[in-house]
């Protein structure tokens, strides 16, 4: 068991409107050892991207968050944080869209040597010879030539290291990954996350990577835990969810992956659409698309129960759905 | 509307992976594209107002404010190429003297109503709430009024002066320059590049100097060209009417209100002043224009 980085605690994020409030994220509980990296499987709109900006202060107008936040300090004491407090040195982030996200009027050097300096406290000259030094450590190759290029002379997955090396310039306890690899193509993904789990292996950083793809998780992942309608519905170690799936979402995520094997069949989508955040189904928010639903179901209390070792689910028919998987 | 059949596009599949980009390489860097012509002819008509301005005292064969009352009214020749005027000065060298004052006036008139403005336009978007309402109140203010009407108020109230120019220019000019700001920031703050800057624990003030500001000023740029025009045009006609430049600092407003009086015989006293202002706006109009074309693409 490894020292945990970063704790969340009953997470809720609040839209206010007219017709009242709602909960787009609601009581998410986490944590992110060090040099652990947990995934956060869901649809699009299942409150995935809000819970990492919640944790980073980082909320549109219009939305508040409560719940606790916890991080590691340098003795390895967990205490809650002030989200503009930590940003960079405690808590970095990388975006979705590597063409949108660098400045486009900053050189890449110099975009990874502010970072440099103002958490590093260094010297002009010692910030930029960090920059090219940290390009170079994500596999920027002629980092030093590529530090004096602008974002529009740089590949996609170019941009995308940069972009990761401007969040390590500030050695980061905890990475939040927002889709970093859902805009490149496979062989640039595929390197991408090998510096990814590098990072965590070697450095110690723990990282929170949130994705639409299994694949890519079960890739990628040590623990995973998969959201639907603002909350967690099963968490666990990837291994054990991806492969003995106990809530019929995750099931049927999994079923409509496509992979190799099943080349020639067709793949079974989820039918029907995910709710909106103002009106989610009492009890078991999957109920209408769940193709196990029972009466019960629809008075569920909403909690994730340990279904085996380190493994939980939210759904109270478990019990069957490990009968049907076996 | 016709349509004609189109052939079916290549399937991938068929494709074989070397034709296939390889996203690792870099990408050739794109060449920006050229500025315009017309930015060249503005620049080197600018410059050459510049050098002159620079020069002047070389190329000014005169004193500008020497008087020679026993020559004065002096046709253009070669003792004097443009002439003398009422009190015997010599016009080219006044001409040439004015550059300075207008050219002048004109800039710092356009560019410290550049820098209020984006400042406080910059806080206005970025911080939002009560800021953005005071500021932007503040800009409706100053638009609701006619801005000569702004100017003389201000004149009367401070007295005429060079100085008294320059701070009325700051106080109007700011507005449109906090407009621009302003909308270009609450299109780029929710940009993903702003929001990592966020995430990265930049500081506000580093974030609006480093990445919203260098991203949203090229508009203000297109307007600053036209505002210097402006303000040498308000100088000129401020001197003119006796409310700009007092005498004798040779400056063309003044120079032509006194060449006003001799316009049916030495119609190039007040000609030759407003030749020059004519130059020095036909070029700061292409400059301004040839950058807005250029940004356009």
């Amino acid at each position: 068991m490894t020292t945990t980085a970063l704790r969340v605690h009953d997470l809720r994020v609040t839209a206010a409107s007219p017709d009242g409030p709602s909960y787009p994220v609601d009581g998410v509980s986490l944590h992110v050892g060090q040099g652990e990296i947990l995934g956060i499987a869901g649809e699009s709109g299942s409150g995935k991207s809000l819970t990492l900006k919640a944790i980073l202060g980082l909320l549109p107008p219009g939305l508040t968050a409560t719940g606790t936040l916890q991080l590691a300090s340098g003795d390895g004491e967990l205490a809650p944080y002030q989200s503009h407090q930590v940003r960079g040195a405690g808590v970095g982030m990388v975006f979705q869209e590597p063409m949108t996200a660098l400045n486009p009027t900053m050189r890449a050097g110099d975009l990874v040597a502010l970072a440099a300096r103002l958490h590093g406290r260094l010297s002009r000259r010692a910030s930029r010879h960090r920059a090219v030094e940290l390009l170079r450590q994500v596999g920027v190759p002629d980092a030093e030539r590529r530090a004096k290029a602008w974002p529009h002379q740089l590949s996609g997955g170019l941009r995308q290291r940069v972009m990761i090396a401007a969040a390590l310039a500030a050695q980061p306890r905890v990475l939040l990954c927002d889709e970093p690899t859902t805009a490149l193509d496979v062989t640039v993904q595929h390197q991408i996350l090998r510096l990814l789990r590098w990072l965590a292996d070697e450095h110690g950083t723990g990282m929170i990577f949130v994705s639409h793809d299994l694949p890519v998780i079960a890739q990628l992942c040590d623990r995973i835990a998969v959201m639907y309608a603002g909350r967690f519905v099963e968490t666990g170690y990837t291994r054990d969810v991806l492969t003995h799936p106990r809530h019929p979402y995750t099931a049927a995520l999994l079923r409509a992956a496509p992979s190799v094997d099943q080349r020639g069949e067709q793949l079974a989508g989820i039918s029907g659409q995910p709710p909106d955040a103002r009106a989610f189904p009492a009890g078991c928010r999957f109920r209408p698309r769940c193709p196990l639903a029972r009466d019960d179901c629809a008075h569920a209390p909403y909690e994730i129960q340990p279904v085996a070792a380190e493994h939980g689910s939210a759904c109270i028919h478990h019990a069957d759905l490990e009968v049907r998987t076996a | 509307m016709t349509s004609t059949p189109s052939p079916p596009p290549p399937s991938a599949a068929a494709l074989p992976a070397a034709v296939l980009p390889d996203a690792t390489l870099p990408q050739p860097a794109r060449r920006r594209p050229h500025m315009p012509r017309k930015f060249w002819i503005g620049a080197v008509i600018v410059g050459g107002y510049a050098v002159a301005a620079l020069l002047a005292p070389v190329l000014a064969p005169a004193d500008p404010m020497a008087q020679d009352v026993a020559n004065r009214l002096a046709d253009p020749g070669t003792n004097h190429l443009l002439g003398t005027d009422e009190l015997g000065r010599d016009v080219f060298s006044r001409l040439v003297h004015g550059i300075r004052v207008d050219l002048m006036v004109g800039f710092l008139g356009a560019f410290f109503p550049l820098v209020v403005g984006t400042l406080l336009g910059a806080l206005a978007g970025y911080l939002g709430g009560w800021a953005d309402v005071v500021i932007m109140r503040i800009t409706d203010l100053v638009q609701g009024f006619p801005v000569y009407i702004l100017i003389i108020a201000l004149v009367f109230a401070l007295g005429p002066g060079i100085r008294t120019i320059l701070i009325a220019f700051t106080a109007i000019a700011w507005v449109i320059y906090a407009r621009i700001i302003r909308d270009a920031i609450l299109r780029v703050r929710s940009l993903d590049y702003v929001q990592a800057a966020r995430a990265a624990g930049i500081p506000h003030h580093r974030i609006l100097l480093r990445h919203v500001i260098p991203n949203t000023i090229h508009q203000s740029v297109i307007y600053f060209t036209s505002d210097v025009l402006f303000a040498i045009l308000a100088v000129a006609a401020f001197s003119f009417l006796g409310l700009g430049v007092p005498p004798p600092t040779p400056e063309w407003g003044s120079m032509i209100a006194e060449g006003q009086p001799y316009l049916r015989d030495q119609w190039w006293l007040a000609a030759a002043p407003g030749v020059a202002i004519v130059g020095i706006g036909l070029g700061l109009s292409l400059l301004g224009d040839g950058v807005d074309d250029r940004w356009r693409r």
